[in-house]
């Protein structure tokens, strides 16, 4: 199933733009391993992981974030260069003796990826709800007293998903993946929590980055 | 196994074995600047593996067994030609294709690649060929650590197909003095970390440890230095200077002296000699043969251990160190291991009046009493088959063999492509290793230009 996975991942990051319609025959047990993403597959697949320093720079620079902000536990140790960096693929020669990576990402990988995802999505939300004048994903967008979105399909709702997707993915998004983020925006401020706005641009910012076609390259 | 092994005859991985077999496939991958491993025909000596037992029945058929090594090396082009067209491990692909392909006719998991090109195109990239702009932002990632954004990538979608070509090497140059590749913990220092295997409870100097007995530091310097600019790659093995590394930018640069390297010039020969080298892995050993084969698989990207790079030198192992390593089951390795090993005689590890220096008598003054015979370590020695007189010449004689340019093109092609050459990769690799070797002169950075405009790199 694992390299069904890696299979998958490698068809959509490589053609690095997904068509407007797909169909994912969805199986006992997981996705079809006969789905090619609907896009003509890679000669080489060689498809790689971006480890830890990479994951952190990219996250940084696709949400203007100083390399120290995108992810610490205890907001004070790093995670992709200290707590998780072996999950990430990395190494630690100097304490334990592991001078090369493992070559295979772990079982907690994928869960490493989402915390460092959603923790520099939360830091970037935070940053642009507290300073709305130097917004940097948030820019445009109209929120009310109690930070809902007035207009969760609007125009600036759109700008902010192609912003999103040209800072973390160098490309326009499709629409089938605009249609889909709005959607999202109008589900979360549906159930009238407060900060709705900042709950939608958290979760539209964690489907981005932690999207394969995200951590491979 | 063993009275299946016994019961099959003697059949040691034999020293003629492999020049006969270059001999008789002079165009094979394994013969292309290398020779091949034991693995070929064993599991490990004297054990065959599948490819090497179907070989057996062929070798001179009805002669008295064990063979001489003499009858062995006329016998064994014929049996190879023997079993040519048969498929010893059945995975689909005739022994005399794995062999042109190079990949392991005793070995199902190996089978030759190809790169077939699926049918349909795909919008954003050409997914059959080297691609530009999946180069240019594979490019940055590998070395600068990050993607361009995406004004960026409009300005490199608006240039010709030829300034695109022209602007992967202005950036690749750019990317090679980062922090991210040449900084400490940075991608260079990540290369180097199975060669220096550094000990952090052992460090001395800057982040001290427990017990501070050499500072690593220094060869992680040396290796940077000889991988960036203009500067020759065989010097990580034979230099006559320290490296010292400054910060803000990282900045690498030669001294004659430091203080944390108390080995004499005459003496030193890159970081073959250095202080942690040589506490590390010579420590309190007469004849360090762990210090010579780590140099052996960091350096030449041979593993004795799995019987890789073996040249037998006729009459070795002479077992100075009464270690027993004349048994035949040791002395497959040894004969190599050890000529491979006395040049580092004198080469003091731990204590015994020199830490990390160079003394003459080394052996005499420290060791006389382990062995009856183990004063008669010669310094001289053999490393690829060839007799070296000291560990100086050793670190020529290999940093100028074809063995250590393909080691360097190999570390970086499977730091770049995630994994070893391909079978399908293995002509762009061979003209890779080639051109480091004589028309750059070893230089990594002129090399690094070459493979990033290779399909293997640019054609996702």
């Amino acid at each position: 199933m694992r390299l069904d996975l890696i299979g998958l991942c490698a068809a959509v990051t490589l053609c690095a733009c997904p068509p407007s319609v797909t169909t994912i025959t969805v199986m006992d047990g997981g996705i079809d391993p006969a789905f090619d993403g609907g896009v003509a597959k890679s000669a080489r697949g060689v498809l790689r992981f971006k480890g830890p320093e990479r994951l952190n720079n990219e996250f940084a620079q696709a949400l203007d974030l100083p390399a120290s902000y995108v992810c610490n536990e205890l907001g004070q140790y790093p995670c992709t260069s200290l707590v998780h960096v072996l999950p990430l693929g990395g190494v630690d020669p100097y304490g334990s003796g592991l001078y090369e990576a493992a070559g295979a990402t772990s079982v907690t990988t994928p869960m490493v990826v989402d915390r460092v995802a959603l923790s520099a999505c939360t830091a970037r939300a935070g940053l642009d709800l507290t300073d709305p004048a130097n917004a940097v994903l948030l820019k445009g967008l109209v929120v009310d007293a109690q930070s809902k979105l007035v207009d969760p399909q609007g125009p600036a709702a759109k700008q902010v998903i192609v912003s999103l997707y040209r800072r973390a993915l160098q490309r326009n998004p499709t629409q089938p993946e605009v249609d889909a983020l709005l959607k999202l925006a109008v589900d979360i401020n549906a159930k009238g929590e407060p900060r709705a706005a900042g709950d939608w641009i958290i979760s539209a910012c964690f489907v981005v980055l932690s999207s394969a076609e995200s951590v491979f390259y | 196994m063993l009275a299946l092994a016994v019961a099959a005859g003697a059949s040691w991985a034999r020293p003629p074995a492999a020049g006969v077999f270059c001999a008789t496939y002079p165009t094979s991958p394994f013969c292309v600047g290398q020779q091949p491993a034991c693995t070929l025909c064993h599991v490990a000596p004297p054990q065959r593996n599948v490819f090497g037992a179907s070989l057996e029945p062929h070798l001179a058929p009805g002669e008295p067994r064990p063979l001489s090594d003499g009858d062995f090396a006329m016998a064994l082009p014929a049996a190879l030609h023997a079993v040519e067209q048969a498929d010893a491990d059945g995975d689909g692909v005739s022994n005399l294709v794995e062999l042109q392909q190079g990949t392991l006719p005793g070995d199902p998991r190996s089978i030759p690649q190809t790169s077939t090109c699926a049918a349909g195109t795909n919008p954003q990239y050409d997914v059959c060929h080297r691609d530009a702009k999946y180069t240019w932002k594979k490019l940055l990632l590998d070395f600068c650590g990050v993607s361009p954004t995406w004004a960026q990538v409009q300005t490199f979608l608006s240039l010709s197909d030829a300034a695109k070509q022209a602007f992967l090497d202005t950036e690749l140059d750019r990317c090679l003095s980062t922090e991210f590749w040449l900084g400490k913990n940075g991608q260079l220092w990540r290369l180097a970390h199975p060669k220096v295997r550094p000990i952090g409870s052992l460090k001395a100097g800057e982040d001290e440890g427990q017990i501070p007995l050499a500072d690593y530091d220094d060869d992680y310097a040396l290796f940077a230095y000889t991988q960036i600019g203009d500067h020759d790659a065989r010097e990580v093995l034979t230099a006559k200077y320290f490296v010292q590394r400054t910060t803000n930018p990282t900045a690498y640069s030669t001294t004659p002296l430091k203080a944390s390297q108390p080995m004499d010039l005459a003496h030193r020969s890159g970081n073959m000699t250095s202080a942690w080298t040589l506490v590390d892995f010579v420590m309190f050993t007469a004849l360090p043969r762990n210090a010579a084969a780590q140099m052996y698989r960091a350096y030449l990207g041979l593993d004795i251990a799995k019987q890789e790079g073996l040249y037998a030198v006729a009459g070795e192992p002479r077992d100075y160190d009464a270690k027993g390593v004349t048994q035949q089951q040791c002395a497959a390795c040894h004969a190599t291991l050890d000529p491979l090993s006395y040049p580092f005689r004198n080469y003091n590890g731990i204590g015994g009046g020199g830490t990390a220096q160079y003394l003459p008598n080394r052996i005499e003054q420290g060791f006389s009493t382990l062995a009856p015979n183990i004063t008669q370590i010669p310094e001289a020695g053999y490393v690829l088959g060839q007799p070296v007189a000291n560990l100086v010449e050793w670190g020529q004689v290999a940093s100028n063999s074809d063995a250590f340019a393909r080691a360097v093109v190999t570390d970086y092609w499977k730091f770049l492509m995630g994994h070893p050459p391909t079978s399908d990769e293995l002509p762009e690799f061979n003209v890779t290793w080639r051109a480091f070797q004589t028309s750059h002169a070893f230089r990594v950075q002129k090399m690094l230009h070459d493979l990033v405009h290779t399909e293997a790199y640019g054609a996702p």
